[in-house]
């Protein structure tokens, strides 16, 4: 049997594993719905399958990861921007199943983008602003500015959804 | 607010059903494609394609997934931050779908023809617009990136899309990954997977 491939497959499989559902509420947080979150993801591990990269150690491989889920969500929301489609609240879908209620998600949801990402990796990942300006590429000082108003716009929304 | 709140809510949220299997899928036919290519040696490579058969058998576990069946389409839900259905896509359908193309004048007429026009969705599409698609030149450089084209009728079990293309002379790689399908009163239907065909200008 063909070593390599398997070989490959298997450390595919173990990051899919270890990182696939941080990847994705990453990917659905910024992106706002799981059909273009998941292709972010998916994308995500095709393309360390294509460079196999090296990693110094766990940190290393999940910074990697998700800089490069990043930088995928980044080309989804600029091709929405070129492609405007219906907005997705004019789609009339029965719903499936009971969606998940959490008003601060819906509060999160509300902010723009920019303030979504810092807030997820600085309280759900718990980075630092100087890792966090690392990963999307910015400097550490736009990155705590991005967190205070973040901050500040999530408890406004917050208080809005909870009144 | 509690930030812990937030971080518990988001923390919460995990790949839906089916999605695992779905990239890792994805995964090994990249693996697949990626090995094959560096074989050069005719002698090894029945070798390489029998064992990512073989592979993909075991990984997944699913007899009728192996390498060498075709892809089949699926619809998928698309569901916001919530997990209420707000839409759905029509994907993977690659092998259900065949496309060729040729310049004509300043655009490309881009052929496309389903392989099984009277199944489900194929059977119930009255139009058909190119939604994703970049032509590359011969040294691989991206020379356009798709605008939606206009709606064209779907007829005989395909349909004829210009894409406004105007290129220097030259052969040129069209991938489409998008198309969009219409029927009266419906929301249009996204249908994806990855198309490539080589014109000529």
């Amino acid at each position: 049997m063909e070593n390599t491939s398997v070989l490959q497959a298997e450390r595919v499989e173990t990051l899919v594993g270890t990182y696939g559902n941080m990847l994705f509420r990453f990917c659905l947080i910024t992106l706002g719905n799981t059909g273009d979150a998941e292709d972010a993801v998916q994308e995500t591990f095709i393309r360390f399958v294509r460079k196999q990269p090296s990693f110094r150690d766990h940190e290393h491989e999940k910074a990697w990861l998700l800089k490069v889920a990043g930088n995928q969500c980044r080309d989804i929301l600029r091709r929405r921007s070129r492609h405007p489609s219906a907005d997705i609240d004019e789609v009339v879908v029965p719903a499936a199943e009971e969606p998940h209620k959490s008003a601060v998600l819906d509060a999160l949801m509300t902010l723009p983008e920019k303030y979504r990402t810092v807030l997820l990796l600085y309280y759900v990942e718990e980075y630092d602003t100087r890792k966090i300006a690392k990963l999307i590429g910015r400097t550490p000082s736009a990155v705590k500015m991005r967190l205070k108003k973040g901050r500040e716009l999530l408890t406004e929304a917050y208080r809005k959804e909870t009144e | 607010m509690d930030t812990k709140e937030m971080a518990r809510a988001v923390r919460a949220i995990g790949m839906p059903d089916g999605m695992e299997e779905r990239v890792l899928r994805a995964c090994y036919r990249e693996i697949e494609e990626k090995n094959m290519k560096h074989n050069i040696s005719g002698f090894r490579r029945p070798a390489v394609v029998f064992a990512a058969f073989i592979m993909c058998f075991l990984c997944l576990g699913v007899t009728g997934m192996a390498a060498s069946e075709k892809l089949q389409g699926y619809f998928r839900d698309i569901k916001d931050f919530r997990g209420a259905v707000t839409g759905e896509t029509y994907e993977q359908a690659d092998d259900e779908i065949t496309v060729t193309s040729a310049a004509e004048g300043n655009g490309l007429k881009v052929h496309i023809v389903f392989e099984k026009p009277d199944a489900f969705p194929y059977s119930l599409l009255e139009e058909l617009a190119a939604s994703s698609y970049t032509v590359r030149d011969s040294a691989g450089k991206e020379v356009l990136s798709g605008v939606k084209t206009e709606l064209f009728p779907v007829e005989n079990g395909g349909a004829d899309i210009i894409v406004a293309a105007d290129l220097p002379e030259g052969k040129y790689t069209l991938v489409i990954t998008e198309l969009e399908g219409y029927k009266k009163a419906e929301q249009p239907l996204a249908i994806r997977g990855e198309w490539t065909c080589v014109f000529e200008k």
